[in-house]
């Protein structure tokens, strides 16, 4: 009987305590944000803080107390509860857009009434005018005003270069993977660093009221080339350092351009090769003395070596496939039968004829002989004939979607000239 | 049974007062979460970088933690119950969905080797397009399904940094334009999924596929606006018919409403925002002609015939150069009328004489020359002291008025 009173006093705690907790939620003083030095004029936000809704009980954290009319301090107050960076820029990115908003609003609604007076002058298909109208202008450095702001307050590095920047090096990281992982990452270190001057010596110069460089900066930069060069000599062997540069040199994509050809490693290779004397050669300043034709016939020559070398190195039928690849008739119907799952021999096939009726073409449209009626009735009958072998070849949807896509010479076929 | 009910109601205050020292150190965890979808659930929170307290001040709690959520619903529940302003609670929300699925979009970059060929490398690319794709239409219903619309903070910036789309879209309010501009985006890229799928060689089946993409955008735009809003916006993404058609307006009066119902007009000739789903196949040159003389015969009726006529002369770039120079140098519109008719009245009269065989070259060129100072006269009259400069200037074709020595001594040998 006694254990009443106990268990009385229990629930009686019970209740005290539920009590005290409820009031403490609602009582419970906010973290305090931390102060901050007086801020700078510019990042006050003006003309009132962003308004937030009223507090709602039982939270242990009110916005209201770390939003502030001062950017900075509400920048820092984020910063010191802890608010992740990423958030903390957004939040005051969205604070300022807000911000923005009605003076943004009130310049917008001056010329929206003159829209259709500017469609009537034809004034929106200036672009390059939109800028220098008086709205134009007022956006314009609204939009300024509200950059400077943001940079004032987050800073002008922002993050998304980090991430730019991560993604480059993953993606430096792929192309070195045939380096060993040491070199590789001694490699980009040297890569980042000699980028890092580069950019930095272009910010130098974008300071300048010129921009232009004196021959101490061009010096400058020229040492830092070489210093690098020095480097990756010294970092790879001769063969390595071979391979990085016809991997990286300029005529190394060619095969991204050739729909139809896939060379193998060691095609890639000796064609990267002789693409690169291809056009060393040609870029070989010719000798003063020659002639235009001359010249053309030097032109000529490096030509011909230069597919000569190629049908070489591929062998005769890896050679016609890489012709074949080459030719832009052959891709557009390969592009247009590809589209209807048809096999590449369809296209190569249609080329055929189409090489095949232009030439009978050419040779009427040349013969002197024909009278201009008798030339054009010839000119209708190769046009009408080599339509009807495509269609057999191609099938009647598939020339239709060709004329569409690069099938057009069909129409040429019967004009005299 | 008593002794229980005691022990029960002792753990009951040993709970208590744990819960009401976490309480006063601010350590509280959130409310109960609220069960949410699974695509709701982003990959983690973001762990908070640290940041120096600044100087003097005690080193503050962390309540941040008791925000952010891994839950997005949770973390948007707590954003409102700290009284954050709403615009800004969508904001949060949707750069920490743009931050979470751009990590999950970094993970995989693609890398060819160099001798990868044209078709290994559209298929891959392709394939990639796909995934992030899909990824990004995740990312678009996660964010609907937790604001209840479609939000891009990209589309917001575009709003805010870009000149034409403030001008096209300005009329609308803000967070209405933002949301056309994210369905716009949604819409445009899918299409251009359609167009990379067909490697750009689009078949019916593609056609047919752009043309609900073009229904569905219209659909949700105009779930989106009310009608007058809708009306404007179609009428503002149509009026690029002018331009592709080359529509010229100088000298024309015409209103505001007018030149709106021209446009209006125009659609059934070409859908210019179907166009940028759907392109239309290439047309004859006389289907060209037959839908150019229909659409004027529209023009006509709603300028009447007076007006109608102005805005033919306006075609002519004849008379725009003439009707430029006047406004140049102040002068009324009469004025480059009268210019451009005695132009348009010397040429036809020159012709004539050129073509007579009845006179010879000496009579020719005496009937020019009488015909080039007539209308230097009528020019001269109307222009004034801008007459001079129009000479130098858009007036050069008096000249070729007077045959030339070869011509006169061509047409004298005949």
């Amino acid at each position: 009987m006694k254990t009443w009173p106990v268990i009385g006093s229990s629930l009686l705690l019970n209740a005290i305590l539920a009590a005290a907790i409820i009031l403490s939620l609602r009582k419970t003083p906010p973290p305090a944000p931390a102060p901050v030095a007086a801020a700078p004029a510019s990042s006050m936000i003006s003309p009132s803080p962003p308004v937030t809704t009223p507090p709602s009980p039982g939270l242990p954290f009110q916005w209201s107390q770390i939003a502030s009319p001062d950017l900075k301090i509400y920048r820092d107050n984020l910063r010191a509860i802890g608010c992740p960076e990423l958030t903390v820029r957004e939040i005051i990115r969205a604070v300022i857009n807000e911000n923005f908003r009605t003076r943004r609003r009130d310049i917008l609604a001056s010329f929206q009434d003159h829209y259709w007076d500017m469609v009537l002058r034809r004034e929106l298909v200036r672009r390059q005018w939109l800028p220098r109208t008086e709205w134009g202008q007022a956006l314009e450095s609204l939009k300024a005003e509200r950059q400077e702001l943001i940079a004032d307050v987050l800073g002008r590095d922002s993050l998304i270069t980090e991430a730019e920047r991560q993604t480059q090096r993953t993606e430096l990281e792929q192309r070195r993977s045939w380096l060993s992982p040491e070199k590789r990452k001694k490699l980009i270190e040297l890569e980042e660093q000699h980028q890092q001057r580069l950019v930095e010596w272009a910010e130098t110069l974008g300071l300048r009221v010129n921009g232009m460089p004196t021959q101490e900066d061009e010096d400058r930069l020229e040492n830092w080339q070489q210093e690098f060069e020095e480097s990756e000599t010294q970092l790879l062997t001769p063969e390595e350092l071979a391979k990085l540069q016809l991997r990286e040199s300029d005529v190394a994509n060619w095969a991204a351009s050739l729909p139809g050809f896939n060379p193998t490693e060691d095609e890639w290779r000796s064609l990267t090769q002789l693409r690169s004397q291809f056009e060393a050669s040609q870029n070989a300043p010719a000798g003063p003395d020659l002639t235009d034709e001359q010249r053309a016939a030097q032109q000529d020559e490096v030509q011909s070596n230069f597919v000569n070398s190629v049908q070489e190195a591929l062998g005769s039928d890896r050679f016609a496939q890489y012709q074949l690849a080459n030719n832009d008739q052959y891709q557009a119907l390969r592009n247009v039968a590809q589209r209807y799952g048809l096999p590449d021999s369809v296209a190569a096939q249609g080329l055929n004829v189409q090489q095949t009726a232009q030439a009978a073409a050419n040779q009427v449209r040349a013969n002197s002989n024909l009278s201009p009626e008798d030339q054009q009735a010839a000119l209708n009958a190769i046009q009408q004939e080599t339509e009807q072998t495509l269609s057999q070849i191609l099938g009647v949807k598939v020339l239709s979607t060709y004329k569409e896509y690069g099938g057009d010479w069909l129409t040429g076929l019967s004009q005299t000239e | 049974m008593r002794s229980s009910f005691l022990a029960i109601s002792m753990m009951g205050n040993l709970v208590l007062v744990a819960v009401f020292l976490a309480v006063r150190h601010g350590s509280m965890p959130p409310g109960p979460a609220v069960p949410a979808p699974a695509t709701s659930t982003a990959a983690a929170p973001k762990t908070a970088p640290a940041w120096p307290a600044t100087k003097g001040t005690p080193a503050p709690v962390v309540p941040w933690r008791l925000i952010a959520s891994a839950d997005y619903r949770q973390y948007i529940a707590n954003l409102r119950a700290a009284g954050c302003p709403e615009w800004l609670v969508r904001d949060i929300i949707v750069a920490d969905i743009d931050d979470l699925y751009e990590q999950k979009s970094r993970t995989d970059p693609v890398y060819f080797a160099p001798w990868q060929g044209a078709d290994q490398r559209r298929k891959t690319a392709r394939s990639r397009s796909v995934k992030l794709d899909a990824l990004r239409q995740e990312k678009r219903a996660l964010v609907k399904s937790l604001l209840g619309y479609e939000w891009e903070n990209y589309g917001e910036e575009v709003w805010n940094q870009d000149l034409r789309t403030s001008l096209t879209f300005g009329f609308l309010p803000d967070d209405k334009a933002t949301q056309v501009l994210s369905l716009k985006d949604k819409y445009t890229e899918a299409a251009q999924n359609v167009r990379e799928d067909a490697n750009f060689i689009l078949i019916d089946e593609d056609r047919a596929r752009l043309q609900t993409l073009y229904e569905e955008f219209g659909a949700e735009t105009s779930r989106l606006l009310s009608p007058s809003e809708l009306d404007e916006l179609q009428l503002r993404a149509q009026q690029g018919f002018l331009l592709a058609n080359d529509i010229n307006f100088d000298g024309v009066t015409i209103s505001r409403e007018e030149l709106r119902e021209m446009v209006r007009l125009s659609r059934s000739f070409k859908d210019m925002a179907r166009e940028e789903f759907v392109p239309d196949r290439p047309l004859t040159e006389a289907k060209q002609l037959r839908q150019k003389t229909a659409f004027e015969a529209q023009v006509k009726q709603l300028l009447g015939p007076k007006r109608f006529a102005d805005y033919q002369r306006a075609q002519d770039s004849n008379f725009r150069e003439i009707f430029a120079f006047s406004q140049q140098n102040n002068l009324p519109p009469s004025a480059a009328v009268k210019v451009y008719e005695s132009r348009l009245n010397a040429s036809e009269q020159a012709d004539e004489i050129q073509n007579d065989g009845s006179l010879s070259a000496g009579e020719r060129a005496a009937a020019l020359a009488v015909l080039k100072a007539a209308t230097m006269n009528t020019i001269s009259s109307a222009l004034g002291g801008s007459y001079q400069d129009f000479l130098q200037g858009p007036g050069q074709w008096l000249g070729a008025l007077t045959p030339s020595p070869e011509t006169q001594t061509t047409n004298q040998m005949q």
